[in-house]
């Protein structure tokens, strides 16, 4: 199992599994494409570089699960195939580069479900053992 | 000269890493290589930014996230065209132009060239005050170079209040603007200052926190404190 939803008043939270950090971080993406389409429908014909930063694992999920945001906010973009190279951390800074792989909204084709507001802290779990991790995030809805 | 093109966040991307675009001559200038702070900067601008958009667009104002985003992340382009070690040096807002005719030249579209050129918020009466003063050495045309749009007063206000890849406070950056600095090549000064700048950041900083109905505070709070591991994003009453 890559991903599943659970059951929250106004918002959405999701839990997404991987064996590495990398594999659970990338589910995350495609759980949070889930909320806003059927991923099932959308096509993996467009590759788009991302890369996120942050202080600790939080904040680069964080970080990580808005660019998804601003990439369908600014270019209605929807993604099928999330790919994480590598976390790295260095001096204390955690960084990723992923691609993403997807192609444009369109009304003809995709189901719109539900507008994102926001990612958020609330609730946000990252953990596991080796060779099994999971990060649980909610959103705001 | 502008064009249609509103470019992809990839695209923006690629305009601030890429080593050259050959077919392209500002002058005799030479593109320089921007500088990984100045990359990082850009990307804090971008995220703020179209968190602001993001609510804005939400609550029924018209706001093109497309142009923002371009916008945010293209602000500081002009920068690319400056070399310190070139002979005569650019004065202050020489990036807020060269930004705009390296767009124009690329065929960008306007309404993203003009989030770039207004970044800064500068009128004309003052672009004619400044160019009185040997340090600023003003290159910029005489006119107005201030945010006209939603999208490029969100980018003048963000940009102001990212100091380097920090978030600071309206109230911090007050402290750091309302003080003479001689000999400094941004303009720092009480007269500057008062008579405009100040009273430019709070009209934009009450219009935003009316849109958006969040103040600035609750958007940077988790990136300045690492308070997010145990709190949450403000939760609004809408």
């Amino acid at each position: 199992m890559k991903f599943k939803f659970f059951e929250h008043t106004a918002d959405t939270i999701f839990e997404a599994y991987g064996k590495t950090f990398e594999e659970a971080f990338a589910n995350a993406a495609i759980a949070l494409e889930e909320v806003i389409t059927d991923t099932r429908k959308v096509k993996p014909a467009k590759s788009v570089k991302i890369s996120a930063r942050g202080e600790d694992m939080k904040s680069l999920l964080y970080d990580f699960l808005e660019k998804f945001l601003i990439l369908f906010d600014s270019e209605q973009m929807l993604f099928s195939d999330v790919v994480i190279k590598e976390i790295t951390e260095k001096d204390g800074k955690f960084g990723l580069t992923a691609v993403a792989k997807g192609e444009k909204y369109d009304a003809k084709k995709h189901a719109s479900r539900t507008h994102v507001k926001a990612i958020t802290y609330h609730e946000m779990q990252i953990g596991g053992k080796a060779g099994k991790k999971y990060v649980r995030v909610l959103v705001d809805i | 000269m502008s064009g249609d093109w509103i470019p992809t966040r990839d695209e923006c991307l690629d305009m601030l890493t890429a080593e050259n675009f050959p077919e392209i001559r500002i002058d005799d200038r030479i593109l320089q290589p921007m500088k990984r702070e100045t990359i990082e900067h850009s990307i804090e601008v971008e995220t703020l930014a179209m968190k602001y958009g993001r609510d804005i667009k939400r609550l029924g104002w018209t706001i093109n996230l497309g142009v923002l985003d371009a916008g945010a992340l293209l602000h500081d382009i002009g920068k690319r065209l400056i070399d310190k070690d070139r002979p005569g040096s650019d004065g202050y807002g020489a990036h807020n132009d060269l930004g705009r005719r390296l767009l124009e030249a690329r065929g960008v579209h306007p309404d993203v060239i003009h989030v770039v050129e207004s970044h800064s918020a500068m009128p004309a009466e003052w672009i004619r005050k400044l160019r009185k003063v040997d340090i600023y050495n003003i290159t910029l045309e005489d006119r107005d170079y201030m945010p006209r749009t939603l999208e490029a007063e969100v980018v003048c206000y963000v940009d102001k209040l990212t100091d380097g890849s920090k978030y600071v406070t309206l109230a911090e950056w007050m402290a750091e603007h309302n003080r003479d600095a001689p000999g400094s090549r941004k303009v720092r000064s009480k007269e500057y200052f008062e008579s405009f700048q100040r009273d430019f950041m709070i009209a934009l900083h009450e219009k935003f926190m009316i849109m958006t109905e969040v103040p600035y505070e609750e958007y940077v709070k988790y990136e300045k404190s690492g308070m997010h591991q145990t709190h949450g994003r403000h939760k609004r009453t809408l």
